[in-house]
C-alpha cells in the first residue's frame, strides 16, 4: 500500500510538472545531462520534483525495474512461443508431406497389383480359350443323351431296353384306369411275362438250357414246318 | 408341385448359364470339359447296367 501511495504521488507530481526551470541554453533540447530535461532519466526528474522523498524515489525505481523485467520476460516468452510455433508448423508440414508421399506410393502399388491381376486373368482366359474342343459342344451332348437312354433305368428297365421291348412286341404304352398313361407295361401274349427280378417263360422248350431271364424272349419265328413234323 | 418347380427352375438356370458361357472364348472349353465329365460320371455310376448289357444272356437275347 505504501508503495502504491508513493507511486500515485510521483505520478501526480509528474503530471503537474513542477520541476526546476531549465537553463536557457538547453531549452528545446533533450539532453540526458541536464536534469529535468525530457531526455534525462526519470529518477533525476523525480528528484527535482517537490514533495518526493528518497524512499518514494527508491520504491518507484524498484517498481519500474520490476515492470521492465516483466516486460522483458514477456517479450522473451513471446519470441520463444513464436519460435516454437514456427518449428511445429515446419514439423507438421514435413509430416504431411511424408504422409502424402506414402499415400501416393500406396496408390501406385495398388494400381500395379490390380494391373498384374488383370494381366493374369487375361492370360488365363487366353490359355483356356486355346484348349481344343473336337466335335464342338454337340458331340459330347449327344454322347451324354445316348448314355442316358442306355444306362438310366425307368420302371425297371432302361429306355433302350423299353424301346427294344416295344419294337419286339413285348411291351406297350397304355392308358391306365385313372386316365393317365403308364410308362410301359410288358405284355405276355404267348411269350414270357417278365418281371423285374424273375422270369417265367412259357416257351421253355427252346430255352431249357438257359438260366432264368429277366428280359422275355422274343416270339419264335414261324418256319411253317412245326405243324407238319411230328414231335 | 414345389419339387417340380424347383427342379425345372434349377435346370433352367443351369442351361442358361451354360449357354452364356459357351458364347465366350474361355467358357467354351470349360463347358466342353464339364459335359465330358458328366458322361464319365454317368458311365461310372451306372456301371452295372453297362456290364449287364454286355453279359452273355443279354448278347444271346439281343443277338
Amino acid at each position: 500500500m505504501s508503495r502504491q501511495k508513493s507511486m500515485a504521488a510521483i505520478q501526480a507530481a509528474l503530471a503537474a510538472n513542477t520541476g526546476p526551470a531549465l537553463p536557457a541554453s538547453s531549452q528545446g533540447a533533450s539532453s540526458p545531462l541536464v536534469p529535468g530535461s525530457p531526455g534525462s532519466p526519470i529518477s533525476d526528474r523525480i528528484s527535482g520534483l517537490k514533495g518526493v522523498t528518497a524512499d518514494q524515489k527508491r520504491a518507484y525505481d524498484i517498481e519500474r525495474q520490476e515492470r521492465l523485467d516483466q516486460k522483458k520476460e514477456l517479450l522473451e516468452k513471446e519470441t520463444r512461443f513464436k519460435k516454437d510455433l514456427i518449428e511445429r508448423e515446419a514439423e507438421f508440414k514435413k509430416q504431411e508431406a511424408a504422409e502424402e508421399a506414402e499415400k501416393s506410393a500406396l496408390a501406385q502399388n495398388t494400381q500395379k497389383t490390380l494391373d498384374a491381376a488383370k494381366n493374369i486373368v487375361k492370360d488365363t482366359g487366353v490359355r483356356i480359350s486355346g484348349i481344343p474342343t473336337p466335335g464342338g459342344i454337340v458331340f459330347p451332348l449327344v454322347v451324354l443323351l445316348v448314355f442316358f437312354m442306355l444306362l438310366v433305368p425307368v420302371n425297371g428297365h432302361t429306355r433302350a431296353t423299353w424301346l427294344w421291348l416295344v419294337l419286339s412286341g413285348n411291351a406297350e404304352v397304355s392308358l391306365t384306369a385313372n386316365g393317365g398313361s403308364s410308362a410301359g407295361q410288358e405284355t405276355g401274349s404267348g411269350a414270357a411275362k417278365a418281371s423285374s427280378s424273375t422270369s417265367t417263360s412259357a416257351t421253355t422248350s427252346a430255352t431249357t438250357a438257359l438260366p432264368a431271364l429277366s428280359i422275355p424272349m422274343p416270339l419264335p419265328v414261324f418256319t411253317g414246318v412245326e405243324g407238319m413234323i411230328p414231335l | 408341385m414345389n419339387g417340380v418347380v424347383t427342379w425345372f427352375g434349377t435346370w433352367l438356370i443351369v442351361i442358361i448359364g451354360t449357354m452364356i458361357l459357351v458364347r465366350t472364348d474361355w467358357g467354351r472349353p470349360i463347358v466342353y470339359g464339364m459335359i465330358w465329365l458328366a458322361v464319365l460320371l454317368l458311365v461310372v455310376s451306372h456301371a452295372n447296367e453297362l456290364t449287364s448289357m454286355f453279359s452273355l444272356e443279354a448278347l444271346q437275347l439281343n443277338g
